[in-house]
Parts: C-alpha cells; sequence; structure tokens
C-alpha cells in the first residue's frame, strides 16, 4: 500500500483508505473519492507539484499535497 | 415576485443558463463586503414573472469556502424553490447535490445541460424523474432554452437509500426532533456551521459528533454514490469515453513538448496582436479618426489660431481618444485569444503547466497568459487579470504585470540607450526585459509572503475537455470588454490627458506657455530633480521627461526630444543630442544612462494602466501598486546607479572582488542557518525555528 503521491503516470490505483484534514477528506467524498473507488493518474505537472487523475469518467487536478492522504493499492 | 434559486457544482453552466433566461435588469448584491455575488434577475415565463438568484457553485450542502458559505445558507435557510442545474457529462456527480438538495426537503427542478455535441451520458428523461421523485428538464443552457416552459418544482422524497445507513449510534440524541434522519445525515457529514445555525451548544455538537463512527463521512457518501449508480444505470445509457481525458494531451501536456507547444501558440497570438493584425487594424482606427478630427482641428486653428483651444483639443482631447482607439484592436484580440483558448479547454492545461512553477511565487497558472501579454502592453495585459479564479492571485498578477517590459518602452531603449550602448545596447535590452521579470517574481513573492497570501481553496479543480468554440460567446466577451474598455477606461485615460496637457501647457500663475517652458510640469521636475540626485540624473529636462512619460511611455522620447529642439521623428539626432554636454537632456555617464533606463523600466507604465488598475482592483489596490512601483523604480535604480557607477570609477576587478565579497558573506549567512535548521534532532510536526525541545 502506497500513498498516491507516489503513484506512477499512466497506473490503475484502487483507494483503500482516505484520510487527513476534515474539509478536504469532505471534498474528496462529495466528488466520489473513497475507499474502494479506482482511479488513473494521467499526468503530472512538471515539478510533480499537480496531478491529473481520471475518476468516475471523469477528469480532475489536484494538488499532490492532499493526495498523501489517499492510501491506495 | 417569486424567488428562485439556481444552484449547481462549480463549472455546470449556471451563469449560461443564468443570462440566456434573463436578459435585462441587473442587480448585483455584495455579501459581507467580499467580492461574492449574487446575482439577481428578473424573467417571465407563461406569462408569470420571476426573479432568478444565481448562487456561487457548490458541490454539496456542507461548505468548505466563504463562497460555498453563502450558497449554502440561502438553500437551507430559505424557503424559496430550486433550480438545480446538472451538467450531463458529470452527471452522476452533479446528482449528488441534488440529493443532497432532495435529502433537505427542497422543491427541485433539475435542469440536466446538455451543451457538448459529444454526450457521456443518454438520459431517459422520464426514468430519472421516477428514480429521483424530483422535475427533471433537459435542455442547451446556451443554445435552446425552450424546454423551460415545463418548469415545475416538486419532491417526491422517493430515494430511499438513506434506510439502509444504520443511524442507531445517534438517532436518540435528536428523538425531540421532527426531522431526525436529516439532522442524523448533517450530524454524518459532521456539518459543524448546519448545527450551529439550528442554535445548537458547542458542547453538544462535540458531544453529538463523539458517537460517530469514524468513517462517517465516507457511510454518507457511498451510501448517496451507490444510489447513483443505480439510478445511472437504470435511467441512462453510458458512453465509454473519459471527460476532460484527450488524446491531444499526450503531445501538449507531453514532459518535454509542453512548453515548446505552449511558446510557439503564444508567439503566434503575440505577434498577431500587437504587431501584424493588431499594428494594422490600430493604423486604420487612427486614420479613420483623423478623418473626423483633422477637418474639426483646421476649423479650430483657422478661427482661433494657434492657441490654447486648439491646443487642448487637437493635442489632449483628440490625442486622447486616438490612444483610446490605438489600444482597442489590442483589446479586442487579446480577449478573442484569450477566450478561444479558455473554451477550448487549452487554458486550464496552460494552468496545469505553470501552477507549480508560478504557485511557488504566489502567482497561479492562469497569469501566465496575462504576465506574457504584458511584453505586449501592460493596460490591456492587465484587463485579462480578472480571468483568475481567486481574488488575490488576481490582484498579484495585475500589480506585477507592469513590471513585464511592454513594447512604448522598446523606443527608449533605443534611443537613450543607443546613444551611449552602440552595438551592445542588444544586451542592456535584454537585460532589462530580465530585470523587470525577476523584480516581478520577486514582488510577487513579497506579496505573497504578507498581504496577498495564496488561499489554497481551489486545491481540487475539474479538468475540462478540448471542447469547439462557441461564436456566440465569444463575440458576447469581445463586445462586453471593448464596451467596458472604451467607456471605463476610455473616459479615465481622456480627462488624464488633459490634466497633463494643462499642467504642461500652463505655469503656477496660470499664464499659458506654449512651449513648455516654465509650465507646471517643468516646475514640478525643477523640484523633484534633486530627488532624482542619488540615480545620477539630476536633470531637470530628464526628470521632466519622465513626468510626462506618465501619460506614456513614447511620450520619454518625443519629450526629450522638444526640450533639446529637435523633431521627435528623428531618432538619430535624438540620440546624438543626448551625448552633447550642451543639450538641456544630457547624461554625464553610461551609469546614470543605465539607471535612467531601469527607472523607466520600472516606474509607473502610463496613465492608462493605473486607470486599468483601478477598474479592476479597486482604488486601494492601485495606490499600494502605484507607491510600489515608484519606491521599486528607485531603489532598484539606485542600486545600478551605484554598481555601474564604481564599475566606472574603480574598474571591473575591484567591483566583481566586491560583489564576490558581499556573495560569500550571504552564502555564509544561509549555510549557517541551513546548518542550524539540520542540527535540530527533532522531528516535530510544527517545527518552528525557535525549538525549545
Amino acid at each position: 500500500m502506497i500513498t498516491l503521491k507516489e503513484g506512477a503516470v499512466n497506473k490503475s490505483y484502487r483507494i483503500v483508505e482516505v484520510k487527513g484534514e476534515e474539509k478536504v477528506v469532505r471534498r474528496f467524498m462529495e466528488l466520489g473519492i473513497f475507499s474502494g473507488q479506482k482511479l488513473y493518474i494521467l499526468n503530472k505537472s512538471p515539478l510533480k507539484k499537480v496531478f491529473l487523475v481520471e475518476i468516475r469518467g471523469y477528469v480532475l487536478s489536484i494538488k499532490s499535497t492532499l493526495l498523501s492522504g489517499i492510501m491506495v493499492e | 415576485m417569486e424567488e428562485i434559486l439556481l444552484v449547481g457544482n462549480p463549472n455546470a453552466g449556471k451563469t449560461t443558463f443564468f443570462n440566456s433566461l434573463t436578459r435585462a435588469n441587473e442587480h448585483v448584491g455584495n455579501w459581507h463586503g467580499v467580492t461574492v455575488e449574487e446575482k439577481k434577475k428578473e424573467f417571465s415565463l407563461n406569462g408569470e414573472k420571476f426573479t432568478l438568484v444565481d448562487t456561487p457553485g457548490i458541490y454539496s450542502l456542507t461548505p468548505l469556502s466563504f463562497e460555498e458559505e453563502v450558497s449554502c445558507k440561502i438553500v437551507l435557510e430559505s424557503k424559496l424553490k430550486v433550480i438545480n442545474i446538472c451538467d450531463l457529462n458529470n452527471l452522476q456527480r452533479n446528482l449528488y447535490l441534488t440529493l443532497c438538495l432532495i435529502e433537505a426537503g427542497k422543491e427541485v427542478c433539475v435542469v440536466i445541460n446538455e451543451i457538448d455535441r459529444r454526450q457521456k451520458y443518454k438520459v431517459n428523461r422520464e426514468k430519472l424523474e421516477a428514480l429521483l421523485g424530483v422535475k427533471v428538464l433537459m435542455l442547451n443552457a446556451e443554445k435552446n432554452i425552450d424546454e423551460i416552459k415545463n418548469l415545475d418544482f416538486f419532491n417526491k422524497k422517493t430515494p430511499n437509500y438513506l434506510k439502509k445507513v444504520d443511524f442507531s449510534c445517534i438517532l436518540p440524541q435528536f428523538s425531540n426532533f421532527d426531522d431526525k434522519i436529516y439532522l442524523c445525515v448533517k450530524a454524518f457529514e459532521r456539518d459543524k456551521s448546519f448545527f450551529i445555525r439550528q442554535n445548537f451548544k458547542e458542547e453538544d455538537i462535540e458531544q453529538i459528533f463523539s458517537k460517530l463512527p469514524e468513517n462517517s463521512m465516507e457511510i454518507i457518501a457511498k451510501a448517496r454514490y451507490e444510489f447513483l449508480d443505480e439510478v445511472i444505470e437504470k435511467a441512462c445509457v453510458k458512453n465509454d469515453f473519459v471527460y476532460g481525458k484527450s488524446k491531444l494531451d499526450k503531445i501538449l501536456l507531453n514532459k518535454y513538448l509542453a512548453f515548446p507547444c505552449f511558446l510557439v501558440i503564444l508567439a503566434i497570438i503575440f505577434y498577431l496582436t500587437f504587431f501584424s493584425l493588431g499594428a494594422l487594424l490600430s493604423d486604420a482606427l487612427s486614420s479613420l479618426l483623423s478623418l473626423i478630427t483633422t477637418p474639426i482641428s483646421n476649423f479650430l486653428l483657422g478661427h482661433l489660431g494657434d492657441s490654447f483651444v486648439y491646443h487642448l483639443f487637437n493635442d489632449a482631447i483628440f490625442g486622447g481618444v486616438a490612444t483610446v482607439l490605438s489600444f482597442l484592436p489590442q483589446v479586442v484580440l487579446l480577449f478573442f485569444f484569450l477566450s478561444v483558448l479558455e473554451d477550448s479547454g487549452y487554458l486550464s492545461r496552460v494552468a496545469f503547466i505553470f501552477e507549480d512553477i508560478l504557485g511557488k511565487v504566489g502567482l497561479s497558472g492562469k497569469s501566465v497568459y496575462t504576465l506574457l501579454m504584458g511584453f505586449g502592453c501592460s493596460t490591456t495585459a492587465i484587463m485579462t487579470a480578472r480571468n483568475m479564479d481567486n481574488k488575490n492571485s488576481k490582484i498579484k498578477t495585475a500589480l506585477v504585470c507592469p513590471y513585464m517590459s511592454c513594447s512604448a518602452k522598446i523606443p527608449i531603449y533605443a534611443v537613450v540607450g543607443g546613444a551611449f550602448f552602440g552595438a551592445n545596447n542588444i544586451f542592456v535590452i535584454i537585460g532589462l526585459y530580465l530585470l523587470g521579470v525577476v523584480v516581478a517574481i520577486t514582488i510577487s513573492k513579497l506579496l505573497d509572503m504578507t498581504v496577498l497570501k495564496s488561499n489554497n481553496q481551489t486545491f481540487i479543480l475539474e479538468f475540462p475537455p478540448y471542447r469547439h468554440m462557441s461564436l456566440k460567446r465569444t463575440g458576447k466577451v469581445l463586445l462586453e470588454n471593448s464596451k467596458h474598455f472604451l467607456v471605463k477606461v476610455g473616459s479615465i485615460m481622456i480627462s488624464m490627458n488633459v490634466i497633463v496637457f494643462l499642467l504642461s501647457s500652463f505655469s503656477f500663475s496660470f499664464s499659458y506657455c506654449p512651449d513648455g517652458t516654465g509650465s507646471m510640469l517643468q516646475t514640478i521636475g525643477k523640484f523633484l530633480a534633486p530627488i532624482f540626485a542619488p540615480l545620477g540624473f539630476d536633470n531637470w529636462a530628464v526628470v521632466s521627461a519622465l513626468l510626462a512619460g506618465l501619460v506614456a511611455k513614447e511620450v520619454v522620447v518625443s519629450s526629450i526630444a522638444m526640450f533639446n529642439g529637435i523633431d521627435s521623428s528623428a531618432t538619430r539626432l535624438i540620440s546624438e543630442s543626448l551625448l552633447l554636454p550642451t543639450s538641456v537632456v544630457y547624461f554625464s555617464s553610461n551609469a546614470s544612462v543605465l539607471s535612467f533606463l531601469v527607472f523607466s523600466l520600472l516606474y509607473v507604465p502610463c496613465i492608462a494602466s493605473v486607470s486599468m488598475l483601478i477598474q479592476e482592483v479597486g482604488k486601494k489596490w492601485t495606490i499600494v501598486g502605484v507607491i510600489i512601483e515608484l519606491v521599486t523604480a528607485y531603489v532598484v535604480s539606485f542600486i545600478v546607479f551605484n554598481i555601474a557607477f564604481a564599475i566606472e570609477i574603480f574598474g571591473w576587478t575591484f567591483v566583481l572582488i566586491l560583489l564576490a565579497f558581499v556573495f560569500i558573506l550571504l552564502s555564509l549567512i544561509f549555510i549557517y542557518r541551513f546548518i542550524k535548521r539540520k542540527k535540530c534532532p527533532f522531528n516535530c510536526k510544527n517545527c518552528q525555528k525557535k525549538c525549545k525541545k
């Protein structure tokens, strides 16, 4: 199990756990990012500060600092 | 008149729908002095009149930011009916909000916006309506909203997914309330502000929350999404493509190709806006204008002679109008390209590429467009800053934009620099451009660390797909921005032009001085000259030229020509005159020339840009911006002058040794601090510098 922040581009992952600041977790929940969900890392920005993540059939850009709370496998 | 709330996810097409449905009577209300705008407009439907209230976009009824708080509050506290606009391509996520509205017992009409040609879902409207228990309409918010005639509001509370959730842990807490289940839902969402609004005591809330299972938010979100999965399966046919994913991104967002692609696209835009097409249109407009103004000027000259009134009209007013109009093609083209970039979805990708680099200095990825356009013209570029997502990065971008050396400064570099540096002038010019960028980055970073901190609210953004642009929308954007520019910015520019004209042609005793000698501008120039002595040019004529340069940077060169008594079109003669000690405008050393160029680069670019700043970021920040511009110009010129002067007197080696010394000293301090920080053996969470452990 790793955090999504360590995930590689063009790989699929399954979320095991979402934790972190309550505000952030709540927003993840609203967007359908919770345990059991599959996602795919499409791209990372040049300094790897922003990730493009495909989930539930659409694409989100997420700041990588938030991704350390998402445990995936 | 009945009010109806317009609620939806960010980017679902609320505002588009709002504009399509209501055409006039804009009413903008401010909340709490923060620029959270809640727009109200009237519309009539089937002979009845309603007021539509647009609200900031939300994902659920649990607010995270202040803007969301505004929306949630109106939704939950008012009894108003709700139009819930959903984007067909993100239907599932959008319906999540719908479920929240249904749970809250609102009377809802779901409007599904099918704006894209390529659609992710095919919806069976009747089935969806039956499954959700609310009215469902399908329409294209931009082109065809006829369906809205069937507008109806109800809430049958059909969805029963909440029955599957085990609320037993906190249900007894709410036994005295009517709406037990909804309170349980809100508790599971840990929505503290909701309970505070319901007059619960702080400790009661804490006590209720402590009984919740740890993953309560996940439980409730999962319940909703599972229900939505069912709904989508029963009522929709799903296409397999991923919304926002494109093969084009393999190239345009490629690790190595992204930056070159962007630069090529930008170079084309830049060339078209400021040179070929833009310049052509500018010329056409000004010759068109002179068709009208020349007869009037000639009439005035014929009847009143070479008098003050003639000059007021010819120089100040018509000149001002001509300046405003010469900007117009640029404004139109800049916004045309911006709206193409934005609509096509490329701007979001540019923002993505630049986010981490610009984020470091407190700007946002989207600032790139504004900043790079600043190399063309600060005034019009500042206007594009309104496109930014949050207020602070908008202000920072706008304030920093003038440091990008605009094209109007090139004549100064060419004429003044050319006189002293000859063939080496090209390196001076490159150096000036780089200096501008460095100063911009530094100032942005400083603002970011002090008064204009970046707020990280936009940490998760939806990534849009590539789209065809809509001509109608682009036309609207262009029309609005041109109107805004001509009316608001243009009027300030012209009046400022008149003021400077009056200053330069009247003395303090209000006698008319046609050639500028003895005028207020000159008196002020003479008065201010000693202040510039530390910068190497206490020549009053240079200072007056800089003052006149506030109108526009082109005026600096023409004022110098005027003072030296040379026709302003003969640039070579101007350059030569600067070298003659007998001239009025004369620089004694290369150091003072350099300092003059740096000052020209960094001080207030022009009145037009200031009036634009007032429009875009307000008076307060404009004043701050102007002060920063003057202070940086002074300080940086001072440093440049003294270093250059030292080089002239003591030679390169001495100064290099001195600089090396300072550099070594600074790095020693840095290394010392670095080692000190490393020494701390404790890995505390919020490590403060003064660790006492």
